[in-house]
């Protein structure tokens, strides 16, 4: 006998009174699955549509930074696709000339097709049939038939150039509007570019390379230049992040504190109806501490079963509402908050049974 | 165990009348004493007081020598649960449970090992009549059983001291007749019983009687 219980006494015995009396039980852990649940169809919901719009940011579209000469007056040389290759934080550079009509050598009164200089590596969102040298073509999907080149090989001619037509490529988003040019790899690096494409490694990086970007290009007009990013979005999207964190902390502030109270509201209920009990307890020799350890030992189980079925009913909301779950960490601090709203609401109560006077319970008037 | 009380005095607030004055009184152990007197003289608040659950106004309690008056809650808790067997008027036993683990409870309260605590209330059960109500919930027995499984749940742990406040005021004369006999029974086995009762009849065949003044 060592006068005290043992854990494991302790535990059956919280278990047990989880059952019976089952309604205080059931209304608790109701209070913290919809509590939970509440949280999740709010701000979870959010916070994954929020994590999906993210994703689309960071797409290839969002991380693309786009130089144009639009009135072709400012003199953008191809060096500066080699130039801007070198900046920390970039992906893939690229660049093309301006449009010239090209056709077929041996049909010289066939259909033509806009043909444009192409200069730096073929970026991933190109898928090539092969690699193109310089002076090499390659002709986006359907243009060899267009072009009347059996194969799809040949050679065509344009006002400045000819090229030898070695396979065909398709663009993939954002560079789908190439699909409709032949694509002639840059015989030399001094040419002009029409457009210069530069892709960041991720759109955190965008605003700062789009800087870098724009004091290393070489022009001889860099101020006609115009430099397109979706960075306007990305300080958008910031924006709506951070006005959406201000009113989830509202949301889960008001939502704990309600939970808070009503927990209260249901152990204060719990413990007026085990009066006699807590006072048989305390007089077979349950000290007030241990009054109080069972009180909060119950609002903690039922903190756990509520938490649990509201997270797993949260998330198959998110799955079904917002196509996306919220992120780990925050189902692990949903689950969290709520436990301690749970014991936070049980604890007056807790002390409240624990000062029970079981002389006033136990004697018969 | 030895249960002495020295100018005991108390009162449940300072503004209301002193219910206990200057009591004085030793308890030996093996010994079943009877506290009598009329209502409002302060019976069961003695046995709270003897059974630290009230914490006394004025005066001294020991227990085997020891003052035990002014220790802290846990510590009288603890004692409480080691030595201390109670049985209160209307058996006082949680309904959400059933029998056994009724009985069981002043056992585990007291940190005795589950097996050795599931048999020794098996064996009380079968000796006062209510095994075969074991797994049944309190709701279901008749208060003579009450009484008898409350009875179970004080022996459960082998108190040293016994307190009994009015433990046959609700019964017919053959359910008290098994009361009374378990309650000198643990007397003989050396346990320090007392018992708070109206009943004069019985306490008059007492061998120690302690009359409270009005």
């Amino acid at each position: 006998m060592i006068g005290r219980p043992r854990i494991t006494d302790l535990v059956f015995d919280a278990l047990s009174r989880l059952r019976r009396p089952i309604v205080p039980t059931a209304v608790a852990v109701l209070v913290l699955f919809a509590g939970t649940t509440a949280v999740f169809g709010t701000t979870g919901i959010a916070l994954a549509s929020q994590q999906r719009t993210l994703v689309r940011l960071n797409s290839p579209q969002g991380r693309l930074i786009t130089i144009t000469d639009a009135q072709g007056t400012a003199g953008l040389s191809a060096e500066s696709v080699a130039a801007v290759s070198g900046l920390s934080g970039v992906e893939w550079a690229a660049g093309i000339g301006p449009a010239t009509d090209a056709g077929n050598v041996n049909l010289p009164s066939a259909v033509t097709v806009p043909a444009r200089f192409f200069y730096g590596d073929l970026p991933p969102v190109i898928r090539a049939s092969t690699d193109a040298g310089r002076g090499q073509a390659l002709t986006g999907p359907g243009l060899a038939t267009t072009l009347r080149l059996g194969d799809g090989v040949g050679a065509i001619s344009s006002r400045i150039q000819s090229a030898v037509v070695v396979g065909s490529f398709v663009a993939d988003d954002p560079l789908t509007a190439l699909n409709h040019n032949v694509l002639v790899r840059g015989t030399t690096d001094e040419g002009r570019l029409l457009t210069l494409w530069v892709s960041a490694q991720n759109i955190a990086g965008l605003p700062a390379l789009r800087d870098a970007v724009s004091a290393t290009v070489i022009a001889d007009q860099p101020a006609s230049l115009r430099i397109d990013t979706a960075d306007e979005l990305a300080s958008l999207s910031e924006g709506v992040i951070t006005d959406m964190a201000r009113a989830a902390q509202l949301t889960i502030s008001g939502l704990l504190v309600a939970v808070t109270i009503l927990v209260s509201a249901v152990q204060f209920g719990r413990v007026a109806g085990m009066a006699r009990d807590i006072g048989r307890r305390r007089a077979l020799g349950a000290s007030q501490s241990l009054i109080v350890t069972q009180v909060l030992a119950h609002a903690g189980l039922c903190g756990l079963l509520g938490t649990t079925l509201g997270v797993a009913t949260g998330l198959a909301l998110s799955a079904v509402i917002a196509h996306s779950l919220p992120p780990a960490s925050f189902c692990t601090g949903v689950a969290v908050l709520m436990m301690l709203a749970a014991l936070a609401g049980a604890l007056p109560p807790a002390i409240r049974a624990a000062r029970l006077d079981p002389v006033r319970i136990l004697r018969v008037p | 165990m030895l249960i002495e009380a020295e100018a005991l005095e108390h009162r449940y607030s300072p503004r209301t009348e002193i219910v206990i004055s200057q009591f004085s009184h030793r308890f030996a152990p093996g010994t079943l004493t009877g506290v009598t007197g009329s209502s409002g003289s302060g019976k069961s608040t003695l046995l709270y007081v003897l059974a630290l659950l009230l914490t006394p106004s004025g005066g001294t309690i020991r227990w085997d020598g020891v003052d035990v008056s002014s220790l802290r809650d846990a510590q009288r808790s603890r004692l409480r649960a080691m030595h201390v067997g109670f049985v209160f008027q209307d058996a006082v036993l949680d309904l959400s449970q059933t029998v056994e683990a009724n009985v069981l409870e002043a056992a585990w309260l007291a940190g005795i090992p589950a097996n050795e605590a599931r048999s020794q209330a098996r064996a009380l059960m079968t000796r006062f009549g209510v095994a075969g109500r074991a797994h049944v919930l309190p709701g279901e027995v008749s208060g003579g059983q009450a009484q008898r499984i409350a009875l179970c749940r004080a022996l459960v742990k082998g108190p040293s001291i016994i307190f009994a406040d009015e433990p046959t005021g609700n019964l017919d004369d053959e359910s008290a007749g098994i009361v009374w006999s378990a309650l000198a029974e643990a007397a003989d086995e050396g346990a320090t019983v007392i018992v708070a009762t109206h009943d004069t009849e019985r306490a008059h065949h007492l061998p120690h009687v302690l009359r409270l003044p009005q």
